[in-house]
């Protein structure tokens, strides 16, 4: 009796801190109330249900309530915990009747102490405190013996309500004076108290681990009803303490033997020895493991990662506020301020990528977002945005793509000539282990909330392309396969690179000409962005002293407006806008996509990629609500408006109307010209100096009609003369003077004949060695006269013209 | 004060003294001080014996010795008692112990530790896993052994490498050691009926598939390539060190400890296994398998001091010593005329192809010397194609190179090695360990991968999986470690070099079709010819060439600068299409190797020329493929 007993006792009488603490907090249960109602009375009366025993309290109220109860609670946590735990049980049991033998447990929540896994040290043992963490393994649930009654094997005296503290702990001597057993226990099962105990392992996240380091992982220990809270996978606060436990080892070894330790006062965690049998020789371990103490879990996934996955209503800006030190708080504010943000964002994003700046932009809207939205009959509407960057070799598409993967807290990078449908999506695995069919997330489930960028998407096998069609539009996966049927969300934005067909951006063509892509991909897509690799020279300029200089001082720092750390927590606080449309920008909006409409029917010549539909309409209001955003604005305004459509107006049409340069053969010709006839030179150079004068310029309109025109008269030629065999064909001045037949009467004076003349030339010239429309036979006469070999291959100084039996006129 | 035998042997003692001495807050910084004033010297260092070279057995606990090894993994880090009293039950004289540098108290047999002392300190160390630098050559291990003096000794011990078990399979083998012995025995003896002369390593890889799956009940060392020996070690580092990082090189002079008691957990898990055979509750076991591995296996050692090894070549001198800027300068001085040895050695080993020779030479010399956002600049992966298939040139060549370089490992891209092989490390987390991968390698380790062993076939996802990571490491240097829940990526620095029969389907920086004036069949003598070319002397002079000269530094003078970009407009005026900016940065990488493989770390123009006319060359060889294999080159 009294040896037990006595040691509890000395406790009590020990710690009076613990002990003033447990009044208080009584005092605080009973006392503390919001708007006249006791707030843990309800909650504490729950607590008689047999499967509960944990009273969760937010230490602010504890804070309001009394500034010094919860600053001891804070800072000797591990002391007065099991104090905490007697003040719940002796207030539940004034409210309700309860079991006696009952034990209850103290929760805490809005800790507001938050510490990575990193940086948990020694001097934080005892402390309460939250640590967030990716949970990385659980272990099952067992039943883990806090108090013992043994029974003594010599003298049967019954010994009670031995501590037990992660390790199974024997009476160190029976409490009967007069027997000296030291050793021979036997526990009494059905007499001791157990709770329901956990282990599990969290990780430090990706956004926290320094460069080059392996992440640190950290024991958790989970008790009562905060089992089996965490899965694995999960991003989770977790609010407790640290303590030192001796090997873990002796947790799942029941019959361990070792010997009964007392808590140890001052905050120091136990006096546990990690002793390993070894005693007897007087050698001792003097290692420690780590473990946190646990008592309240919260799933955390909208922390940096930012999005939440159970629909963005869960969570306001406030929210993500909370979750902000001052100081980044400061610094996101100071953000919104920014009357340059948008630029400032482009540039602190893509510090080392020359040019592209629609790119940019668009990316940058991409991470913001749209508001999904559901309609009254249920049916969603995507928020986010997908793109699709398509360009010569060599623009940056790749380092865009790879940039956003490691900017974007939740993107995936694929590339589409590795990845099949099945790992696009999702595939059905049979599990090596337990022989069962598991669902193995694809790409697109994997950035589920994110950004999935996918590399060479034209490589991509057609049939694969179209199992992400689903996933773009609706915002989920279907899978029917091995008898697993399911519907996955998969809520990401894709942003897609695609080399052109030929290799090289063709500008004559459309850009449906230009991707092996099929319609209804390419119409889901927001915005397409074309990369040319553009000859210039003032760019190319920049871009060589942008590459002279990262090659030549290894120790440049680029300018960056804003640290990426710092943009990832504006981003996540800005998405969490849904900012409506005003009427104004409702308007305005009409207004652009009438305008739109309008060219699209009216513009004979000009092929757009696709018809401009309500799904343009979509993509412009996302747009729109993606730059509201990004001003954390809570109204679309006009100016929004404005920048979506120019954004979507580049993105789409820019490309269709390219100024066709004349003056490019012109210089490409000359050195043709030199070689060829040297001597000569001075006259030919002569000649071509003339034209110069004027720029030859055509839009891309005028110089299709022009070709069309030529094309079909051509056409018509070939066929009324196809039984013909000596009708030579079209020559090119015939042509030429066709054409200015045609337009005679546009024409008023004889400059402007010239002109013209001119005009046709170059664009003859254009459609023979540029869009290759037509065939220039230079050499004539190889059938006829083949006896005479040398003089048959006659050169033509007014080569005759064919048509490209391939060519089909698309107007 | 303690002699040069005290502070080798009884290292402990001298911490004691200045823990006394100064107490608790002080003390380690004055280790510290002391032990590195000691080792200030090269030939103080050589005093302590080197766990690379000295077999375990042959070690004392608690002794001061020095170790060489990649990080390979960072494990969570240890609580300890940094401070313990001790009270003597005789005289109960009561006295405070510092817990550095050491896993077990020391007590005297009246002693005994209070654990419940309010003096007792508890602190954290790192632990740092360290494996033997995975690819290094036999030559770099011969040498660094060398230099510890110890020659005779170490050339059995640090042959405990790959070449003992093959050449010298004696009884003493087997008797060597503990951990040696514990190597699975069918290792051996499919090694045995070994006929050729060819490196061993080669074997190895071929014979990697029937490794793994024999040695699953041998203890697991975790290296990164399957089928390396030597000690791996459990590194506790004092202090935090941010400086440390996975993969990085290192040189540790701590204190030993192996004292057989630490392994007693074995009898622990002994017993768990018999409790729970069902295995249902196991969990942990395996863990502490890997915590605390058995001691004789894996030794722990307390790091006194722990140097960043960058350059792990032994023949180049530390920069600082003044010695070494006079070795730099002879080296400087003879460039030219080792520049033409090198040449005509690797223009000799390509069949006779000078072009490929010296892009071969620039490859060698590169490295990643910056990170620019997601660009490495600097990675010269090189693409030698027109290899005939089947041929023992890649063979050969390897193992020239193996002969020259500091690190380097051969890669026959098979089928079954695409697929079977574990190319990405990946964390386990029953184990909590990372299970490495041959993409786990150190800086400036080069890859030969031999594609021309390649067959037409199936490749499972495992497969799909490696070569993916293998192309991110030619075209990012990075690899992408497998978390399970997450992938994270490791910067890396490997030089890839392909030899292939048609275009690589791996991507290459840089692509050199070999034009060989020499017929395939000649290769034998060919290669004979140039080992008995290469002298002791000359070996060892390039093979300090081609280290330095890759860690040279180099500039570009603001003139030189200007007319790089004015070269770069003029030519994108010629012609836009022929051109790239990428093919501006693959120039400018270029130009960099040459001048420095010049020994020149200042560029001039008429390097820019010369890589020009490099690079012209190539193009005229790439062009002039036969269609089918350029039409993916665009």
């Amino acid at each position: 009796m009294d040896v037990a007993e006595h040691t509890v006792s000395t406790n009590q009488v020990k710690d009076s801190i613990g002990e003033r603490c447990q009044k208080l907090f009584q005092d605080f249960l009973e006392e503390y109330s919001v708007d006249g109602t006791p707030k843990y009375l309800q909650e504490a009366q729950e607590l008689i249900r047999p499967e509960r025993n944990t009273l969760t309290v937010s230490l602010e109220d504890v804070e309001r309530y009394n500034q010094q109860l919860a600053t001891t609670i804070i800072e000797e946590y591990y002391r007065v915990y099991p104090f905490l735990c007697k003040a719940v049980r002796n207030f539940t049991q004034d409210r309700g009747q309860t079991p006696t033998a009952k034990d209850f447990y103290v929760s805490f929540e809005d800790v507001s102490t938050r510490l990575k896994v990193r940086d948990l040290t020694t001097a934080k043992i005892g402390t309460l405190l939250k640590i967030t963490g990716q949970v990385v393994r659980t272990h099952p649930v067992h039943p883990e013996l806090v108090s013992g009654t043994f029974i003594c094997l010599d003298c049967q005296t019954v010994i009670k309500d031995v501590e037990q503290q992660f390790k199974y702990t024997q009476p160190t001597i029976c409490r009967n004076p007069v027997c000296a057993n030291r050793s021979r226990f036997l526990l009494d099962v059905n007499k001791s108290k157990f709770v329901d105990f956990q282990k599990a392992r969290i990780q430090e996240t990706q956004a926290e681990l320094p460069r080059g380091c392996i992440p640190r992982s950290v024991e958790i220990i989970l008790r009562a009803e905060s089992v089996e809270t965490a899965q694995a996978g999960d991003k989770c606060d977790f609010t407790g303490t640290l303590i030192v436990v001796p090997d873990i080892s002796c947790l799942s070894m029941p019959g361990a033997r070792a010997e009964t330790s007392s808590r140890t006062k001052g905050g120091e965690g136990y006096d546990s020895e990690g002793v390993r049998g070894l005693k007897s020789l007087g050698v001792r371990d003097l290692n420690y493991r780590l473990a946190f103490l646990a008592c309240t879990v919260t799933p955390c996934n909208r922390k940096y990662g930012g999005l939440n996955p159970h629909g963005d209503d869960e969570i306001t800006p406030e929210m993500i506020k909370k979750q902000m030190t001052e100081a980044e708080w400061q610094k996101v504010y100071e953000m919104s301020r920014d009357k340059n943000l948008y630029q400032n964002l482009c540039n602190s994003l893509f510090p080392t990528i020359h040019g592209c700046e629609e790119v940019k932009k668009g990316v940058l809207l991409m991470l913001m977002g749209g508001v999904p939205k559901v309609t009254t009959e249920g049916t969603n509407l995507r928020g986010n945005i997908n793109i699709c960057v398509v360009g010569d070799p060599s623009t940056a598409k790749s380092q865009v793509l790879k940039q956003v993967e490691e900017f974007s807290p939740r993107a995936v990078y694929t590339s589409g000539k590795a990845s099949t449908a099945a790992g696009l999506t999702a595939a059905v695995v049979k599990d090596e282990e337990s022989y069962e069919f598991v669902i193995e997330a694809g790409a697109l489930m994997l950035a589920d909330n994110g950004v999935c960028c996918i590399d060479e998407f034209d490589k991509m096998d057609p049939r694969d392309q179209v199992a992400i069609h689903e996933a773009m539009e609706q915002q989920t996966i279907s899978i029917a396969k091995a008898g697993v049927r399911a519907t996955l969300n998969a809520r990401t934005s894709i942003l897609a690179a695609a080399n052109p067909l030929a290799g090289r951006y063709d500008r004559t063509k459309s850009l449906k000409q230009n991707i092996n892509m099929s319609a209804p991909i390419m119409s889901r897509f927001d915005l397409f962005f074309i990369l040319v690799d553009e000859c210039n020279e003032v760019v190319d300029y920049a871009i060589a002293r942008l590459i002279v200089d990262l090659h030549s001082n290894a120790e440049i720092s680029i300018e960056r407006t804003y640290e990426l750390a710092d943009i990832q927590r504006y981003i996540t606080f800005a998405r969490q806008f849904k900012p409506k449309i005003s009427k104004e920008a409702q308007e305005f909006m009409v207004e652009e996509y009438k305008r739109l409409r309008q060219r699209d029917s009216s513009g004979g010549t000009t092929k757009t990629s696709w018809r401009i539909t309500v799904r343009q309409l979509e993509s412009m209001i996302r747009l729109s609500e993606a730059m509201a955003r990004l001003y954390c604005q809570d109204e679309v305004q006009p100016k929004h408006v404005k920048e979506a459509f120019r954004l979507l107006n580049k993105s789409i049409i820019r490309v269709e109307q390219p100024d066709v340069q004349l003056e490019e053969e012109l210089q490409a010709e000359e050195p043709v010209a030199m070689e060829t006839e040297d001597s000569e030179a001075p006259v030919t150079n002569g000649t071509n100096a003339e034209p110069k004068k004027p720029a030859m310029k055509l839009s891309y309109e005028e110089y299709k009609q022009l070709a069309n025109l030529l094309v079909f008269y051509m056409r018509h030629r070939e066929e009324t003369s196809s039984g013909e065999d000596d009708d030579p064909g079209v020559r090119r001045s015939e042509l030429v003077s066709w054409y200015l037949k045609e337009i005679e009467s546009e024409i008023e004076t004889e400059a402007q004949l010239m002109e013209r003349k001119m005009l046709a030339e170059k664009v003859i010239y254009r459609l023979v060695n540029h869009d290759h429309v037509f065939i220039q036979l230079d050499q004539t006469g190889l059938l006829k006269k083949s006896k005479r070999e040398e003089e048959s291959l006659v050169r033509e100084d007014d080569p005759i013209l064919v048509v490209h039996p391939n060519y089909v006129v698309d107007a | 004060m303690p002699g040069v035998e005290d502070w080798i042997n009884a290292p402990l003692q001298i911490v004691q003294r200045l823990f006394d001495e100064c107490g608790a807050k002080e003390y380690s910084q004055k280790v510290e001080e002391f032990f590195r004033q000691k080792t200030s010297t090269q030939s103080h260092v050589k005093w302590i014996p080197s766990l690379n070279e000295v077999p375990l057995h042959n070690l004392q606990t608690n002794s001061l010795v020095r170790f060489r090894g990649m990080i390979q993994d960072m494990y969570d880090p240890e609580f300890y008692l940094g401070a313990y009293e001790v009270v003597n039950s005789e005289s109960g004289n009561i006295s405070l112990r510092s817990g550095k540098y050491k896993d077990l108290a020391q007590c005297a047999p009246k002693e005994k530790v209070d654990m419940n002392s309010k003096r007792n300190v508890i602190m954290e160390r790192q632990m740092l896993y360290c494996v033997p630098i995975p690819a290094e050559n036999e030559w770099t291990k011969r040498v660094f052994a060398e230099q510890s003096g110890k020659t005779s000794e170490a050339e059995m011990s640090s042959g405990g490498g790959c070449k003992r078990s093959l050449e010298n399979d004696s009884p003493d083998d087997v008797e060597m050691d503990a951990s040696k012995a514990s190597s699975p025995d069918g290792k051996k003896t499919r090694t045995d009926p070994k006929t050729s002369a060819l490196p061993i390593s080669f074997f190895l890889c071929d014979i990697i598939p029937l490794i793994d799956g024999a040695s699953n009940s041998s203890p697991d060392l975790n290296f990164p390539l399957p089928g390396e020996q030597g000690p791996a070690c459990l590194v506790k580092v004092y202090g935090d060190d941010a400086s440390l990082k996975l993969n990085s090189i290192v040189e540790v002079i701590g204190v030993l400890s192996n004292d057989p008691s630490l392994a007693n957990f074995s009898e622990t898990k002994l017993v768990i296994f018999l409790i729970n055979s069902g295995a249902a509750s196991m969990e942990g076991v395996e863990e502490q398998e890997v915590r605390s591995p058995p001691p004789s296996l894996v030794p722990r050692l307390h790091a006194i001091i722990i140097n960043p090894l960058d350059i792990a070549n032994p023949l180049l001198p530390p920069c600082t010593d003044i010695q070494g800027e006079i070795a730099t300068d002879s080296i400087l001085q003879e460039v030219s005329k080792l520049r033409e040895d090198i040449m005509a050695v690797f223009s000799e080993a390509l069949l006779g192809d000078q072009l490929a020779a010296q892009y071969l030479l620039c490859h060698l010399i590169s490295t990643v010397y910056h990170r620019q956002d997601v660009v490495a600049l600097g990675k010269f992966s090189l693409n030698i194609s027109q290899c005939t298939p089947q041929s023992p040139l890649p063979r050969l060549l390897f193992s020239l190179l193996q002969n020259l370089t500091v690190k380097s490992h051969f890669l026959p891209l098979t089928l079954d090695n695409m697929n079977k092989l574990k190319f990405i490390p990946r964390k386990d987390y029953s184990a909590n360990k990372i299970s490495s991968g041959i993409l786990q390698l150190s800086k400036q380790t080069n890859l030969v991968v031999d594609e021309t062993v390649l067959q037409a076939g199936q490749l499972d996802a495992s497969g799909v999986a490696n070569m993916t990571a293998l192309g991110n490491v030619i075209s990012w240097q990075k690899v992408e470690y497998d978390f399970n829940f997450h992938k994270q990526d490791f910067p890396t620095d490997i030089l890839v070099l392909i030899l292939s029969e048609g275009k690589s389907i791996l991507k290459c920086d840089c692509h050199v079709p070999l034009s060989a004036s020499r017929s395939v069949s000649e290769i034998d003598s060919i290669y004979n010819g140039i080992e008995t070319y290469l002298t002791p002397e000359l070996l060892t002079k390039i093979r300090t060439f081609l280290t330095f000269v890759q860690n040279l530094k180099y500039t570009v003078p603001d003139a030189v600068q200007e007319a790089l970009q004015g070269d770069f407009v003029e030519r994108r005026r010629a012609d836009s299409n022929a051109f790239s900016v990428d093919d501006f940065h693959s120039l400018l990488v270029l130009t960099r190797l040459l001048s420095l493989s010049l020994g020149q770390s200042c560029l001039s123009l008429d390097v820019f020329s010369r890589a020009k006319d490099l690079e012209a060359e190539r193009l005229t060889r790439i062009n002039s493929l036969p269609r089918s294999a350029t039409s993916a080159a665009s």
